[in-house]
Formats: structure tokens, C-alpha cells, sequence
């Protein structure tokens, strides 16, 4: 068992605060129609974590893969809005796979070239594993978390108008392609911060599921980005002291609570 | 003489098609002018050109003097527009006062904080619509009769010189039908605002309407609702199948096509 205050269970509680503020992007992808976005897109980050881990180790050290799997999983959104935008919401998918399909290949195909010490650092961002994050990780997700939450309240207002009437709101003088790529840009950045923290299989629990949850509880848009933190952060933490009391895989443990607590949700709905 | 709208020969393309060719109309402020035709006939597209949300491809447009393109802001600052019912998401939980107050803020620059004078517009917008109850609810947990006049309180709250509603009673009861007719003929007749309103069925508007465009593509006809809404005309508009039948002031169109 990890004492509390060991510095890697320190850590991983930052990690997972900073996860569970990126889930409200989930509910903003959730009210945008796209609530698959930011789990689908950090997986086009293991993509772009392949040629970081790469590039740093066999042509410019200073290269960081965390901000190449960043920038490939942001460009992979805009991707996906820029396709949507031209070709109508159902070649959303198309596009999303597509991109996919393309950075999994990259992925597979360098993970095949390293040796096996390089392959371990960029499955990291696949399956993940809170309890190991450096200091240098926290710094890099909470700048990007920061700055991510910073966008998202200060466009608060227009990325809500956006989900809720894109003509209305182009009518009425709002540059929604810039606010809906926005949109899209931030859940990309969400994306790429839970990856790192719980590994890209497990984003769908930490970034769909707390949300779909909070949806069950309130009728408030407020309420349902507040409530998606709490769940995520409640989840993360609860998982956390699980895993550390009873020495189970971390990420799974924290990803295993919001998706009960949804399925559980959806069973009382249904039984009411 | 003013006019509400002036095209010239306006195409539209968008993609591969196009929506609109060789459109030309000049209509006369004010006006409440109902655009028909089938679907795919671009009636949709001419609203967006108006707002200054689709650019001609071809041909010029003015609306009350203004070139939506060129003068986009100003364009969008008298401008009330109505989406299509399929095109809002109305199962997100924004209160109604927030729906309504979007008519004021999605105006301005950000940060967008609403002053105690915005949210007196945005009641007073409410009341005319006769909703004020609503304030505080969930605009999803409304009936599409409700939904539908709350967002007319936001085309209005900014106090438009011209309303486009793109197929306002879609899926709406006759008595509310009634109401927003009502309403729109206040409007017109009160504050001179000119409405453009899409619609497949012109029955219930038959009273209030001035003037009716027949489109499908281009304009097939133009004119006084009554020269224009003949049999012969609207089953040349779609393409056969419509009965007309009069009953003094009173029209009624019986067309197969219809929106789901």
C-alpha cells in the first residue's frame, strides 16, 4: 500500500484532478453531438506519442513526445470539425476513423522499429499508469489543463450556443467555425491530458462515462459540467485509494468506478 | 421607394449544387412575404443569403439596401432569424431566460455577461409572446408550440427591422399556429417589420400574408397571394397532385408534400 503522501501518490492525485477537469470537455462534446471526440481522438495521440518517443531519441532530444501526441490529437479533431462542417455530421465518423486508422498505423509501425525500452514509453500512453507519472508529466498536463479550462470559461457562453443552435447563432453574428474548431481543439487537448493520465483505453471511462452519468442526475447545463467533475474527480480518488489499499492496477481501478456508476444509473432509470 | 429585397439574377452554389439560379425579385417594404416550394427548392438558401450566411455565387442581393456580404454586421444587427425546428438541439437544458437572452449576447464581444437592462429586454421580448411563466424553465422540457414562440422572443429581443422563419409550424398545434400568426401580423402592423416566412403549408396564413414567392430553383411566380396561389401554378410547382379550394378571404392548398 502507497502511503498518501508518498510523492507518486501525490502525483497521481494532481494527474487525476487535472483528468477530472478535462471530463467537463466531455459534456461539452456530449451536448455537441460528438460525445465519442475526446476518447477517439487521444487515441490518434498514441500516434503522435510514437513519433515524439522516436524523433527524441534518434534525431532532436529536445522533441517531446507528450506535445506531439498533443498536437496529433488536436489535429485529428480539427480534422473531423473541418469534415463535418463540409460534408454534414454523418462523415464525422469517416473522417475520425480515417485519421485513426492512419496515426494507429504510424504507432504500430515505429513501436515495431524500437527497442523494447522505447516500446514500454509509448504504451505507456495506451494503457497508462497514473502511479508512475515524473514531475515533469504534472507540469506538462497542468499547463495544458490550464489552458484548456481557461478557453473553455472564457468562451463558455458561445461553445454552449454553438451546441445549441449553429444557425441561430451564425444568424446572429457568432463565427461558429471558429468557436465549434475551438470546440473541437479543447476536447482534442482533454484528450491527450486523460491519456497520459489513465492510458487511452481507458479515456472512454474517464471522458464519456462521467459525463453520460452526470446527464442522468441533472436537467441544468451548469449542473451537469459541475457534477461530471465531481463524478470524475470522486471516481478518480475513490479508485486511487482502492488500488493502493488492495494493490490493484490503478487505471483500471479508477476507470471501473464511473462506468459501474453509469451502468448503474441506466438500471435504475430503466427500473423506475 | 424602399425596398425589403432586391436580387439580380442571385445564384447559389453550394458544393456541386445549386440551390438558387438566376433568381431576380424586388419586393417592396414592408412586406409579409411567404416563400413555398418543394423541397430542395432552395427556400432555405435564400434565408441564408439574406442573413449573410451563404455568399452568392453569382448575381447581387440587397436586403433593405444592405449587401449581406459586404455589410455582414449590419446585415445580422436588423435581422431576426427562425432555424428549422431539425437544425436546434433542443434537448440541451438551457433556461429559457438564457434562450432568449442569446438574441442579446451572441451580438456582442466576449465576455458575455448580461446587464440587468439585457434581462429586462429579454422579459419584455418573453411577454410579448405571452410567456413570461417560462422565465426560469428548461427550454427542453417544453411543448414545440412553446419552444417554437421562444425562440421568436429571441428573433425579437433585439428589436430586428426584419424576421426570416424557416418553417416556424412545423410540428406545431393549429391554436399556437394561430397565435404566432397572429403575433407576426402585430408585428408587421405595429413596428413596420418585414417577415419572411418558409412554409409548406400557407393555409393558416392566408389572411395575414401579402405576398407569396413561388420557388423551385429559380422563382416560378411572384405576386399578391391570391393572383399567385392558383391550382395551375402549384401543381406546376409540385409537380401535380394539389387542389385548391377558396372560401372568401379563406385558401386552402392541399399539397402531398410535407416535412416529416
Amino acid at each position: 500500500m502507497l502511503e498518501p503522501l508518498n510523492p507518486f501518490m501525490v502525483r497521481a492525485v494532481i494527474a487525476v484532478f487535472l483528468a477530472s477537469l478535462m471530463s467537463t470537455l466531455g459534456t461539452l462534446a456530449l451536448l455537441r453531438g460528438v460525445a465519442y471526440l475526446p476518447a477517439e481522438v487521444s487515441h490518434s495521440a498514441l500516434g503522435g506519442a510514437a513519433v515524439g518517443v522516436y524523433l527524441s531519441a534518434y534525431a532532436a532530444s529536445w522533441i517531446d513526445p507528450f506535445l506531439v501526441a498533443a498536437l496529433f490529437s488536436v489535429a485529428t479533431a480539427l480534422t473531423t470539425e473541418y469534415a463535418g462542417r463540409r460534408e454534414g455530421a454523418e462523415v464525422m465518423g469517416a473522417a475520425i476513423g480515417g485519421s485513426l486508422a492512419a496515426t494507429l498505423a504510424i504507432y504500430a509501425f515505429i513501436r515495431g522499429l524500437v527497442p523494447g525500452e522505447l516500446k514500454a514509453v509509448i504504451d505507456g500512453y495506451l494503457i497508462g499508469d497514473i502511479l508512475l507519472l515524473s514531475s515533469r508529466d504534472i507540469i506538462q498536463l497542468s499547463a495544458v489543463s490550464i489552458l484548456t479550462l481557461a478557453f473553455t470559461l472564457l468562451f463558455y457562453n458561445e461553445l454552449i450556443y454553438i451546441c445549441f443552435d449553429m444557425d441561430g447563432a451564425e444568424a446572429l453574428g457568432l463565427n461558429v467555425k471558429l468557436y465549434d474548431l475551438l470546440l473541437f481543439a479543447l476536447a482534442g487537448m482533454a484528450g491527450v491530458v486523460a491519456a497520459r493520465s489513465v492510458g487511452a483505453l481507458l479515456v472512454y471511462a474517464f471522458m464519456i462515462a462521467p459525463a453520460a452519468s452526470a446527464r442522468e442526475l441533472t436537467n441544468r447545463v451548469r449542473d451537469h459540467l459541475i457534477l461530471t467533475f465531481i463524478i470524475a474527480l470522486s471516481s478518480g480518488l475513490i479508485g486511487l485509494a482502492a488500488a493502493s489499499t488492495f494493490n490493484l492496477p490503478a487505471s483500471g481501478t479508477i476507470a471501473a468506478i464511473p462506468s459501474g456508476l453509469y451502468i448503474i444509473l441506466l438500471i435504475l432509470r430503466y427500473l423506475r | 421607394m424602399d425596398y425589403s429585397l432586391e436580387a439580380e439574377r442571385l445564384t447559389v452554389r453550394l458544393g456541386e449544387a445549386f440551390p438558387l439560379r438566376d433568381v431576380s425579385l424586388r419586393i417592396e417594404h414592408p412586406t409579409f412575404t411567404v416563400i413555398m416550394g418543394p423541397n430542395g427548392a432552395g427556400k432555405s438558401t435564400l434565408l441564408k443569403v439574406m442573413a449573410g450566411m451563404v455568399a452568392p455565387y453569382s448575381g447581387s442581393i440587397r436586403v433593405l439596401g444592405l449587401d449581406p456580404v459586404r455589410d455582414k454586421t449590419s446585415v445580422r444587427g436588423i435581422i431576426g432569424f427562425l432555424p428549422q425546428r431539425d437544425r436546434i438541439v433542443r434537448s440541451i437544458p438551457l433556461p429559457v431566460k438564457d434562450v432568449v437572452l442569446m438574441g442579446l449576447m451572441a451580438r456582442r464581444r466576449p465576455p458575455r455577461v448580461p446587464s440587468p437592462d439585457d434581462y429586462e429586454k429579454a422579459w419584455k421580448a418573453l411577454e410579448m409572446v405571452g410567456l413570461t411563466e417560462l422565465w426560469d424553465k428548461r427550454f427542453s422540457e417544453l411543448s414545440g408550440g412553446q419552444q417554437q414562440r421562444i425562440l421568436l422572443a429571441r428573433c425579437i429581443v433585439d428589436r430586428p427591422r426584419m424576421l426570416l422563419l424557416d418553417e416556424p409550424f412545423s410540428g406545431i398545434d393549429v391554436k399556437t399556429q394561430a397565435a404566432i400568426i397572429g403575433f407576426l401580423r402585430d408585428l408587421r402592423q405595429r413596428m413596420g417589420l418585414d417577415v419572411y416566412l418558409v412554409t409548406h403549408d400557407v393555409n393558416p396564413l392566408c389572411e395575414a400574408v401579402e405576398k407569396v414567392i413561388l420557388l423551385n430553383g429559380g422563382v416560378v411566380s411572384y405576386g399578391p397571394l391570391r393572383e399567385v396561389l392558383t391550382e395551375e401554378a402549384l401543381n406546376r410547382l409540385y409537380g401535380g397532385g394539389v387542389r385548391l379550394v377558396r372560401s372568401g378571404e379563406a385558401c386552402f392548398a392541399i399539397t402531398g408534400d410535407v416535412h416529416a
